[in-house]
C-alpha cells in the first residue's frame, strides 16, 4: 500500500519580476500522512499553508524535494485524480444549482450512472440533499463550505485538502463540518486541512503540523502536542505580580504544569499569599500548542 | 483500467457543454438568443442575402454565447476552482468554445431553416448555414480569450466591431477613410482577423475563408487555454 501523501524536503520560492531576491514560501517541509489520518496544518497568516496545500494538490511544483500523492509526483494526472482540494473562498459558476455544480464537477471524473451516483453520494456526505435545488451562488457561507467539501470529495480521492475550512463559521457549524470530515476519513480518505485559528480542532485531528515562516517546525500526533497540562487558579482578586511561571488570566492565574504536580504549583500560590478560591487541571488547547510552537521558534 | 487519454480529454471537453443549456434556461442568454432569432428571421424572410444573414447570426450568436457561458466576472473567478477538478486548460478552453459555438450554431440553423422555408431556396440555405457556422466557430474562438482577459466589456466592443464594421471588405474601409492611418489599420484588422465579409464566401465554396476560420479557431483556443491557465494559477 502506498503512502497517500508524502512530502520530502519540499522547498518553493516565488520570484517577482521587480525583486531580485526570491520570496521563500516554503523553506523545508517533510512529512507523511497515512490512510484515514486527519492532519491539521496550523500557523499564522502568511506562514505558507495555502502554498503547501497547492503543492500537495499539484497546482504548484516544488523547486526542490518531492511531493507525492499515492506514490506519484503530485503534479501528474494520476496524482491529481487522487486528490481533491477545497479552497478557502467559495466561487461557483453563476446560474447553476447545487446539484448542477456537483454534476458539472463530476463530469470530469465519470459519465452516466456513475456520475449521478457520485453526485448523490457527495450530496449525502456534505449534508446537502435538501439544498440540491438551490442556486449555488445564493448559499450561505456554511452551506457553501459544505458544497466545496462535496466538490473536493468527488471522484473518490485518496487525499482531501481543505484550506481554512472553518474560517468564519460558528461553533455549531464547525462541529457539524468536523463530524463530516471524520466520517470522510473513516472511509479511508486522508484529510489535510489548514487553519490559522485552530480553536476547537483538538478532538478532530490526529496529527498537527506547525508551519511558521515557511518552515515546518513541528509534526507531531495531536495527543503528544496537546498532552501538556495547564493549572487554572481562581483568585478573589488578580495579583499585582504573578508568581514565577504563572500568567494572569481574567479569573486569576494559570501555569503550564510540566513535570510539577498541581499541589506543588498551588503551594507556590499560597507561598505568595494568594487567596485561592478554586483550581482545575486541563489539557492544553490547540491554540496554546500553536502559540508554544511560535514561541519556541522566536526564542 | 483508466480510459485512454483522448477519451479522458474528450470527456473533459464535453464536461463544459452543459453550461450552455443551463445558462440558456436560467439566465438572460436564452432571452438574448430568442430576440436575435426573431430579428434575424425577419431579416432572412426579406430580400437580404441568406448567406449574409447566416453569417450575421453566427457572429452575433457567437459573441452573445461566449459572453453568456464565460464572460461574467463570477465565471472568471470560478475558473480557478474549475481547474481544481482533473481537467486541463486546453480541455476547458475547447469545452467552453464548443458550448458557445454550439449556441451560435443553433441560432444559425434556426435562421437558415427559417430562410429555407420562407424563400424556397433550399440549396442556398445549406451554403448560407455553412457560412454561418464557419463564422460562429471563428468568432467564438477569438472572443473567448478576449472575455477571459477583459470581461464582457471587451465582448461588447468586439460585438460592435464585428457587426458594424466587419461586413465591409478592407478596400471599402480604406476608401471610406481616404487612405488615412486609421483606415489602413482598420483594413488590416479586417483582412487578418475574423470578419463577416470573408465568411460570406464560404456559401459560394471559398475554401480559403474556411481555412482562415480554422486557423483562427486553433489560435484562439491556444490563447484561451493560456489565459485559462493564468487565471487558474491565481492564489486560492
Amino acid at each position: 500500500m502506498t503512502i497517500p501523501l508524502q512530502a520530502r524536503g519540499v522547498r518553493r520560492t516565488f520570484r517577482r519580476p521587480w525583486r531580485r531576491i526570491p520570496v521563500v514560501a516554503i523553506a523545508e517541509a517533510t512529512f507523511e500522512l497515512e490512510e484515514s489520518e486527519i492532519a491539521c496544518l496550523i500557523g499564522p497568516d502568511g506562514a505558507g499553508k495555502s502554498t503547501l496545500l497547492s503543492l500537495a494538490a499539484g497546482r504548484l511544483r516544488p523547486d526542490a524535494g518531492s511531493m507525492r500523492i499515492d506514490g506519484q509526483p503530485a503534479h501528474t494526472a494520476g496524482a491529481r485524480r487522487a486528490v481533491g482540494l477545497a479552497p478557502r473562498d467559495p466561487a461557483f459558476p453563476p446560474g447553476l444549482r447545487v446539484r448542477d455544480v456537483l454534476s458539472y464537477g463530476a463530469r470530469c471524473h465519470a459519465g452516466g450512472r456513475q456520475r449521478r451516483a457520485a453526485v448523490d453520494e457527495a450530496l449525502d456526505m456534505a449534508g446537502l440533499p435538501s439544498l440540491a435545488g438551490r442556486m449555488a451562488t445564493a448559499l450561505s457561507l456554511p452551506d457553501a463550505r459544505r458544497l466545496l467539501l462535496a466538490l473536493a470529495s468527488l471522484g473518490a480521492p485518496r487525499v482531501v485538502l481543505l484550506d481554512e475550512p472553518f474560517a468564519g463559521l460558528d461553533a455549531v457549524t464547525r462541529r457539524d463540518l468536523g463530524a463530516r470530515l471524520q466520517r470522510l476519513a473513516a472511509s479511508g480518505v486522508t484529510v489535510l486541512l489548514s487553519s490559522s485559528d485552530p480553536i476547537g480542532l483538538e478532538c478532530l485531528v490526529d496529527t498537527v503540523l506547525v508551519l511558521r515562516a515557511g518552515r515546518l517546525t513541528q509534526v507531531a500526533p495531536a495527543a503528544a502536542l496537546l498532552g501538556g497540562r495547564v493549572l487554572e487558579v481562581v483568585l478573589d482578586a488578580p495579583p499585582r505580580e504573578p508568581p514565577p511561571g504563572f500568567r494572569v488570566t481574567a479569573a486569576g492565574l494559570e501555569t503550564d504544569l510540566g513535570p510539577l504536580s498541581a499541589e506543588a504549583a498551588l503551594a507556590t500560590c499560597r507561598a505568595h499569599r494568594l487567596a485561592v478560591r478554586g483550581s482545575r487541571v486541563r489539557f492544553k488547547t490547540m491554540e496554546e500548542a500553536a502559540f508554544d510552537a511560535a514561541d519556541v521558534l522566536a526564542r | 483500467m483508466p480510459p485512454y487519454w483522448h477519451v479522458l480529454f474528450l470527456r473533459r471537453v464535453l464536461a463544459e457543454f452543459p453550461l450552455l443549456p443551463w445558462r440558456v434556461a436560467r439566465t438572460r442568454l436564452g432571452l438574448w438568443l430568442a430576440l436575435l432569432f426573431v430579428g434575424l428571421a425577419r431579416l432572412a424572410g426579406g430580400e437580404t442575402d441568406p448567406a449574409a444573414v447566416a453569417v450575421l447570426a453566427g457572429t452575433m450568436g457567437a459573441v452573445v454565447c461566449v459572453s453568456g457561458v464565460a464572460g461574467s466576472a463570477a465565471d472568471r473567478a470560478a475558473l480557478t476552482h474549475r481547474l481544481l477538478q482533473p481537467t486541463t486548460p486546453i480541455a476547458l478552453a475547447a469545452g467552453r468554445w464548443l458550448a458557445a459555438a454550439g449556441g451560435a450554431a443553433a441560432l444559425v440553423a434556426g435562421v437558415a431553416g427559417y430562410a429555407a422555408c420562407t424563400t424556397r431556396d433550399g440549396p442556398g440555405a445549406v451554403g448560407a448555414a455553412a457560412a454561418g457556422l464557419t463564422a460562429a466557430a471563428a468568432v467564438s474562438a477569438v472572443v473567448l480569450p478576449l472575455v477571459w482577459t477583459g470581461g464582457n466589456a471587451l465582448a461588447v466592443l468586439t460585438f460592435a466591431w464585428l457587426v458594424l464594421v466587419s461586413a465591409m471588405p478592407p478596400e471599402a474601409v480604406i476608401g471610406l477613410g481616404r487612405g488615412g492611418a486609421l483606415a489602413v489599420f482598420g483594413a488590416s484588422v479586417l483582412e487578418v482577423g475574423p470578419a463577416m465579409w470573408r465568411y460570406r464566401g464560404v456559401a459560394a465554396g471559398d475554401l480559403g475563408a474556411a481555412a482562415h476560420a480554422a486557423a483562427w479557431v486553433g489560435l484562439g483556443l491556444g490563447i484561451a487555454a493560456w489565459r485559462a491557465a493564468r487565471l487558474g494559477a491565481r492564489r486560492l
